[in-house]
């Protein structure tokens, strides 16, 4: 067993052959990845409720770690996400498999996770409109899956991505989508918290007039631990985003929400929105929702709000009055609390979110 | 034909008694309205009625059909039969109000294993006896509702429910003309029910005809009348009740 935080001499110089000896067109990037892996250390968020969510890092099997370098031709090494942002993605550069999809059609695609280190682009060609599921699910001792999406002008996405690891699992995930000019991305991401969740949906606007949409629903249950964070990234003119996340916590579950609006000085007529409300189940779990605000351009619009509360007795009265159970109440205002962001969502994607979550929550 | 007994009922709130011994006997299918003066206790005998968790019973009885009420929780007291109309419903946002209704159909009336289809008629013409359209059933429960709103939803909900014992806690008010007769006409349609009305006004009283007008001050029922009552209270207030 090895720890994450940093390699074992033996595991690392494993891996390094590994690299060295395999056909990875991209030996070197990995190399360099796995080198910046071991040589930093992971960076201090402040304010998590989770005591050494980073920093005593869990243990990793080496059995596990078996790259197999599945790499498609057709497309050139990912650059949307550069592999030192941070220790996490620079470990995932390493050793990950590369897959493509290109969304070229008006149709509903599905996507399903196969290994657990992979990276996934996609990109949604010009003037489409699809719409795409991902599926990561599984027992998986410790994965990550990181999606570059690129939304070519005009194009259209709805996004469900549905989390569903075993609960032992520890993970890290990131997406990061990349609209240009008169794109529009609605995203929806549903999590079902294991006992170690990172999970990062990114939206860079580098396109005038695109917009997005991002809500989100994690369950943190039976003492998961989850860090969960929605970044919006302004760069051009008149781009707007509007992100909600909301979050369940039970049985001891620990959980913090964060959220970043960045408006650039060329970005005027920015409309951008951050609310997160995380409701806690029990009085053993804790959460913390940390939203932020960088702006550089004084014409614009950009709100942000965060809650963390427990259920409110009054509704749960309420419902009690009409013959509800404590149990069924409270499960009632659960379901309430995710729901009233699904139903945000346009139709027909609203439908098939709702048809979903009618069945997990 | 069943009965709602409240004997020598006193409940507090933060160590400050409200009720102090309020006596009063309902048989399903009759109207009372109980008026008071602000502050007198009414609020709290229908959240006391329903077992809100702030209040505290320190004596006296409830019972329905013999049934010890004060023993059972709030969802057991809203199976036996009793229905509370708020002064102030809460707003649930996520919860649409039709699959609310749905719900709690489902939940009091399985014997009548209601399809569906029939649910939806029977929701619809439930809702034109309060004057609405089909689509309000689609928003959230009383979220956004106006004041108005919230009080046609409360007694959508009891028309739903069909409970045996009905307590609405000041149906009237923020209600215009409209709305008031919409109200008013939905609670007649609750015949089957014993329905205690608080009121501060007289002219909710103008479409439905109480049987029973009590007046509550400092928490004990003081006096009680028919429906003429109503308009002497209204033309002489308080004052005068107090001082005899």
């Amino acid at each position: 067993m090895v720890g994450l935080k940093s390699l074992d001499p033996i595991v690392y110089s494993s891996l390094r052959e590994k690299i060295l000896s395999s056909n990875s067109r991209f030996k070197e990037k990995r190399l360099e990845a796995l080198d910046y892996f071991e040589k930093n250390d992971f960076q201090k968020e402040k304010d998590s409720p989770i005591q050494g969510f980073y920093m005593d890092y869990y243990s990793l099997p080496y059995s596990e770690i078996d790259p197999s370098f599945k790499e498609y031709k057709e497309f050139d090494y990912a650059n949307l996400i550069p592999f030192n942002e941070n220790k996490f993605i620079a470990f995932h550069y390493a050793i990950s498999d590369y897959k493509i999809l290109t969304l070229d059609e008006n149709k509903e695609y599905e996507y399903v996770q196969n290994s657990d280190f992979e990276h996934l682009i996609l990109k949604v060609s010009k003037d489409v409109k699809a719409s795409l599921t991902v599926k990561k699910k599984g027992v998986r001792n410790f994965t990550s899956l990181v999606c570059e999406i690129i939304l070519e002008e005009n194009s259209s996405l709805n996004y469900f991505d549905i989390q569903e690891y075993h609960s032992d699992t520890k993970n890290y995930s990131m997406k990061r989508f990349d609209l240009k000019e008169n794109s529009r991305n609605q995203c929806f991401s549903y999590e079902k918290a294991s006992k170690w969740s990172v999970s990062v949906t990114d939206h860079y606007f580098t396109g005038k007039n695109s917009q997005g949409v991002n809500y989100s629903a994690f369950i943190a249950d039976n003492e998961a631990h989850v860090d969960f964070k929605n970044n919006s990234f302004h760069f051009v003119p008149n781009t707007k985003n509007d992100i909600i996340a909301n979050g369940l916590c039970n049985n001891a579950s620990q959980a913090v929400s964060r959220g970043l609006i960045h408006i650039n000085k060329e970005a005027p007529n920015t409309l951008s929105h951050f609310a997160s409300n995380i409701l806690l189940l029990d009085n053993k779990s804790k959460a913390n929702a940390l939203p932020s605000l960088e702006i550089d351009n004084n014409n614009v619009s950009s709100k942000h709000a965060a809650a963390v509360s427990n259920v409110d007795k009054q509704q749960k009265f309420y419902l009690n009055s009409r013959g509800f159970g404590d149990k069924e109440a409270e499960q009632l205002i659960s379901k309430a609390f995710v729901f009233k962001i699904s139903n945000k969502l346009e139709s027909p994607f609203k439908e098939q979110v709702n048809t979903f979550l009618e069945t997990k929550v | 034909m069943s009965i709602l007994e409240i004997k020598d009922l006193k409940a507090s709130i933060e160590g400050k008694q409200v009720l102090k011994g309020v006596n009063l006997t309902v048989k399903q299918g009759e109207v009372h309205a109980i008026m008071g003066p602000n502050g007198s206790g009414k609020s709290t005998l229908s959240l006391v009625l329903m077992g809100h968790p702030k209040y505290v019973v320190e004596g006296g009885s409830i019972t329905l059909d013999g049934v010890d009420v004060l023993s059972l929780k709030t969802d057991e007291r809203a199976k036996l039969g009793l229905f509370l109309g708020f002064q102030y419903p809460v707003e649930v946002p996520g919860v649409q109000l039709n699959t609310f209704l749905r719900n709690i159909d489902q939940k009091f009336n399985p014997e009548n294993k209601t399809g569906l289809l029939k649910f939806k008629a029977q929701l619809s013409s439930n809702l034109k006896e309060l004057g609405w359209q089909d689509e309000i059933a689609n928003r959230y429960l009383n979220e956004g509702f106006s004041g108005g709103e919230k009080k046609k939803s409360e007694i959508l909900q009891a028309l739903t429910v069909k409970p045996k014992f009905c307590i609405l806690d000041e149906p009237d008010s923020g209600l215009d003309i409209d709305a008031l007769k919409s109200v008013a006409k939905g609670v007649s349609e609750l015949t089957n029910a014993g329905r205690i009305i608080i009121t501060h006004y007289q002219r909710i009283l103008d479409y439905i005809k109480p049987d029973k007008i009590h007046v509550m001050i400092d928490g004990k029922l003081v006096l009680t009348g028919d429906h003429t009552l109503a308009k002497e209270l209204e033309a002489k207030g308080y004052g005068w009740i107090k001082e005899s």
